[in-house]
């Protein structure tokens, strides 16, 4: 067997499949527990705010079925959050305060995996969207209530309808932060890119240009 | 080009890998002569157009550099899998420039090893642990080319480190044999040094019934630049490499007696990690450098 050919038997076998190119043994079954572990490890730091939402029985069966599914594995927590809280996203009550957390912590992701190679618009021409690692995300509560609730500190409140609009992008101090209604408007208006002298500045443009809320995209 | 035909780092002494559990000004008492880092914890990484790219956090690191207060740095790579058929990740030789240009190290290492395949569609998929090569030529070729290729483009040594693993019946050639042919097969082949981490070595000792100080024998000492230390502990009946606790008995008589025989170790770094950082504590942690200093001191006078 080629090399090639080998180390996907090898992986195969370590990551739970089949096939008898890699002969079994307690070393093959400790080291694919080891991957497990990890897996694990790492799918639940990806989505640390939504499970701590959860009932730990709830946590446990997310993170099993995730990992069952080839989850888990991503070097990167960022990466690994980019595909484990839609999936857990699906499986969640909508409305609910445990679905806008799993936003927000997406939310939180894009703007980390962004903030390594973030600097503000410095051309101003060309049309204005959103930036790359910007979200906007409609809370269920006060940020500070579900902040509460995600450490375990407060329940949670009873639902409303009322929604409480907070904008992540790399450039923000902390990563969060309450957004205006103006500014709501704007980041729904350039769900399809627009020319700056179309939006007028009343949502202060340049204030989200710092931040990374907006960016100039390319001619 | 080879270890041998570049300057070779200046000695550095005992180091710790870098524990962000640690209390500020920890690294500016002493303890440590230099900090073994980890780059891709100090970075993000993205998918722009479906390519995986890693870029240093440049605010991550250079808190961490002023944390570990202008202490010579060695750049301890993990996700390199240098031994995949189905190509290393260059995304990560990428960052490693970058990281370089904002902190530059006096040495790079890898792990000997691979961690992602293709897969059937012909996308790289990560297995989500490090896995060992198979002890054949193909495999010592197949690094041994990266290996120099890592070396001509960074300016420092490149070091791979030999793994722990629990797999007793790899693939190998009769004149290779097993773990440790393969890595003298590697560095016969290129210029790389070796990271030989002693704790590894004691593992797979235990682990699979062989002598550690004959193993130790065996190896390409005069190759050996950086050696590591660490504890580990017992799951499923194998002795793991966890990184949770002192250094074993063992394993610092290993220390004692690879030294005298390995004229280019030019460092001894403590690993440990943040999880585990707690259950040792700081008193711990000097502890074990201390000894290591120890150990090293000695080393230093009677080479002299």
């Amino acid at each position: 067997m080629n090399l090639a050919d080998y180390q996907v038997a090898l992986a195969g076998a370590v990551m739970g499949g089949g096939g008898d190119a890699v002969p079994r043994s307690a070393g093959l079954a400790a080291t694919a527990k080891v991957r497990r572990s990890w897996c694990e490890a790492r799918a639940a730091k990806a989505a640390r705010l939504t499970l701590s939402m959860l009932h730990s029985e709830l946590r446990a069966d997310l993170i099993a079925g995730w990992v069952d599914q080839g989850g888990g594995a991503a070097a990167f927590h960022t990466l690994e959050a980019e595909t484990f809280l839609p999936f857990i996203a699906r499986r969640l009550t909508n409305p609910s305060h445990a679905l806008a957390v799993c936003r927000l912590d997406a939310a939180l992701a894009r703007a980390t995996a962004a903030r390594a190679g973030f600097a503000p618009a410095a051309d101003q021409s060309g049309r204005l969207g959103r930036g790359d690692g910007a979200s906007l995300v409609m809370l269920t509560a006060q940020p500070e209530w579900l902040l509460s609730a995600v450490l375990g500190q407060a329940s949670a409140p009873p639902l409303t309808r009322q929604r409480f609009p907070v904008l992540a992008a790399p450039g923000i101090t902390g990563l969060l932060r309450p957004a205006s209604s103006g500014e709501v408007v704007l980041w729904r208006r350039l769900a399809h890119p627009a020319a700056r002298s179309a939006l007028g500045g009343g949502a202060g443009i340049d204030r989200l240009l710092s931040e990374g809320v907006l960016d100039i995209l390319a001619a | 080009m080879t270890v041998g035909d570049r300057a070779p780092p200046s000695a550095l002494g005992v180091g710790l890998s870098h524990l962000a559990a640690l209390p500020d000004g920890f690294y500016r008492g002493g303890g440590a002569d230099f900090v073994e880092i980890t780059p891709e914890t100090l970075c993000q990484a993205t998918r722009p157009d479906g390519v995986l790219k890693i870029t240093p956090d440049r605010e991550a690191v250079l808190r961490t550099r002023q944390a570990c207060a202008g202490l010579p740095m060695v750049a301890h790579g993990v996700e390199l899998s240098i031994g995949a058929a189905g190509g290393m990740n260059d995304a990560c030789v990428d960052m490693l420039e970058a990281f370089s240009a904002l902190w530059p190290c006096r040495w790079l290492s890898e792990h000997l090893g691979f961690q992602t395949v293709r897969g059937s569609d012909g996308a790289m998929l990560e297995i989500g642990a490090p896995l060992p090569m198979p002890a054949t030529e193909a495999a010592a070729r197949l690094v041994a080319a990266r290996a120099d290729a890592i070396l001509e483009r960074f300016e420092v040594p490149f070091l791979l480190e030999n793994p722990a693993h629990y797999l007793p019946d790899l693939p190998a050639d009769p004149e290779i044999g097993d773990d440790i042919g393969l890595m003298n097969r590697v560095l016969a082949l290129s210029g790389c040094g070796q990271l030989l981490d002693l704790h590894n070595l004691y593992c797979n000792a235990v682990n699979f019934g062989f002598d550690p100080f004959a193993a130790l024998s065996r190896h390409r000492l005069d190759r050996v630049v950086e050696i590591h230390l660490a504890g580990g502990s017992w799951h499923d009946g194998f002795l793991m490499d966890a990184h949770d606790g002192r250094t074993p008995e063992p394993v610092w008589e290993m220390l004692t007696e690879v030294l005298p025989n390995a004229p280019g170790v030019r460092g001894v770094v403590f690993e440990v990690l943040d999880d585990h950082f707690e259950a040792l504590g700081v008193g711990g942690v000097e502890r074990e450098l201390q000894r290591a200093r120890d150990v090293w001191s000695r080393h230093v006078r009677a080479a002299a």
